[in-house]
């Protein structure tokens, strides 16, 4: 403290700066005066310049907590089931048929030999080549992508309109936008308000 | 002598096959398609700012490519992702949009808040609501303030107040609802010298005002940024189609 019952800010300032480096003992008491100088600020005008011109960060302590409202908290549940399905249809969408497929054989094989009967083996596999080869319900043979990439080299001006899959391509496009974070290159955005009409962010760079 | 059991066995086991790899072949059915590779020039906007859109659009097996002699972006993956990315490119590649900002800069500090706001008065009317509720013991001056026509792809810089300059890159609109301003900047310049308060890339919501606080220990200032941009009055000429 100086003078008569000001803290010394600046000091103040200048071994929280330090803290960390020297014993815990010596750390603890740094914050307690330094909570009982923010304390005295309130009561002191005089304080309260000499504290911002230390701390300018002491400028935002009085910013409200992140407050969304009930709206944007359910917009942002959204968002996030909508990822989630994303999420979930292409992982089911791009699975590797091939392995599934060799994957179910080796099973059911396995299954058949326990049977012991060949000639239900020889049976089955006849009646599924039938049906691989004949059901409408069974496409071509499965190949591995690797082995049937399909080169199209095509330019803007080639390309078609009115997909049908575009409102669906919206709708992805449209979450994936929704994610963009509001601010990028801050080590800490520290506070977020949203509002109808505005965002408002508190960022700082590690200085 | 004719086994019953063998036949029935048989018969259960067809059956088995026909339930078990019946669905998995159907299932498999449309997941057939095979990788294709189509390359997409824009004609308006940068390809390097689209490549972030597109990658997370990709599939595991697809892959893009950055071609920026030519403006062009590679894609390879399946046909229905690469026609759901497309329909994003076309929206992305339209010709450079007419842009209105606004960009008003505040001092911070502390003590009783300017109780009739005189200065503040041009201000959006939700940050001035915000500004009532939220910071009851702070005071807000207003440094300056700029309205200004841009275009995307625009370069800007401008002395928004006296020793404080604004630059930043206008980026491109995204389906009429986000806008990036790249390496978005506020200065202070302190005798010759000038001083970064804020350098970072911001991504707007359009007819949204973001508003950016920052305090620097070193200058010993709190400075509060608040962006508006207005939506573009017309949809533009999407590029992606053009010959």
């Amino acid at each position: 403290m100086t003078g008569t019952d000001c803290p010394d800010w600046r000091a103040l300032r200048a071994v929280r700066d330090t803290r960390g480096s020297a014993e815990s003992a010596i750390s603890a008491s740094t914050e307690l005066d330094w909570l009982a100088a923010l304390e005295h600020r309130g009561s002191c005008r005089r304080c309260a310049d000499a504290a911002l011109a230390a701390e300018p960060l002491l400028v935002f302590e009085r910013l409200a907590p992140p407050n969304l409202d009930a709206d944007e908290g359910e917009r942002m549940r959204d968002r996030v089931a909508v990822a989630r399905r994303l999420q979930r249809h292409q992982s089911r969408h791009f699975l590797r048929p091939g392995s599934l497929l060799r994957a179910g054989n080796l099973r059911r094989a396995g299954d058949l030999r326990r049977a012991g009967n060949l000639a239900t083996v020889a049976a089955a596999a006849a009646f599924i080549l039938a049906v691989t080869a004949l059901g409408p319900r069974v496409g071509p043979r499965v190949e591995s992508p690797a082995n049937s990439v399909a080169v199209s080299i095509a330019r803007f001006g080639e390309a078609g309109s009115g997909e049908p899959g575009e409102p669906e391509a919206r709708r992805l496009a449209t979450v994936q936008l929704g994610m963009l974070p509001l601010v990028e290159g801050a080590t800490e955005i520290s506070m977020l308000v949203g509002g109808e009409s505005y965002d408002w962010v508190q960022v700082s760079f590690g200085r | 002598m004719f086994d019953v059991r063998g036949v029935a066995g048989s018969v259960v086991v067809l059956a088995c096959a026909l339930v078990i790899f019946g669905p998995v072949a159907a299932a498999a059915q449309p997941q057939i398609e095979t990788l294709s590779v189509k390359a997409f020039r824009l004609a308006h906007q940068p390809a390097r700012e689209a490549l972030r859109l597109v990658e997370p659009m990709l599939s595991p097996a697809g892959s893009v490519e950055l071609r920026l002699a030519d403006n062009t972006l590679v894609l390879t993956d399946q046909p229905t992702v690469i026609s759901r990315i497309e329909f994003l490119l076309r929206e992305f590649d339209h010709t450079p949009l007419d842009l209105q900002l606004a960009i008003h800069l505040l001092r911070v500090t502390q003590g009783p808040p300017d109780s009739a706001h005189q200065n503040l008065l041009a201000l959006p009317p939700g940050l001035v609501e915000s500004l009532g509720a939220m910071a009851s013991r702070n005071r807000y001056e207003l440094l300056g303030a700029i309205e200004l026509a841009s275009k995307e792809g625009a370069e800007v810089s401008y002395e928004v107040a006296e020793k404080y300059e604004v630059r930043f890159t206008v980026g491109t609109v995204l389906l009429e609802q986000r806008l990036r301003l790249r390496s978005f900047e506020v200065l202070q310049w302190l005798g010759d010298i000038k001083s970064s308060l804020l350098q970072a890339h911001l991504n707007l919501w359009l007819g949204k005002t973001l508003v950016v606080s920052v305090a620097d220990r070193g200058l010993a200032v709190a400075v509060t940024c608040a962006i508006a941009t207005k939506p573009p009055a017309e949809r533009p000429a999407a590029g992606v189609g053009e010959p």
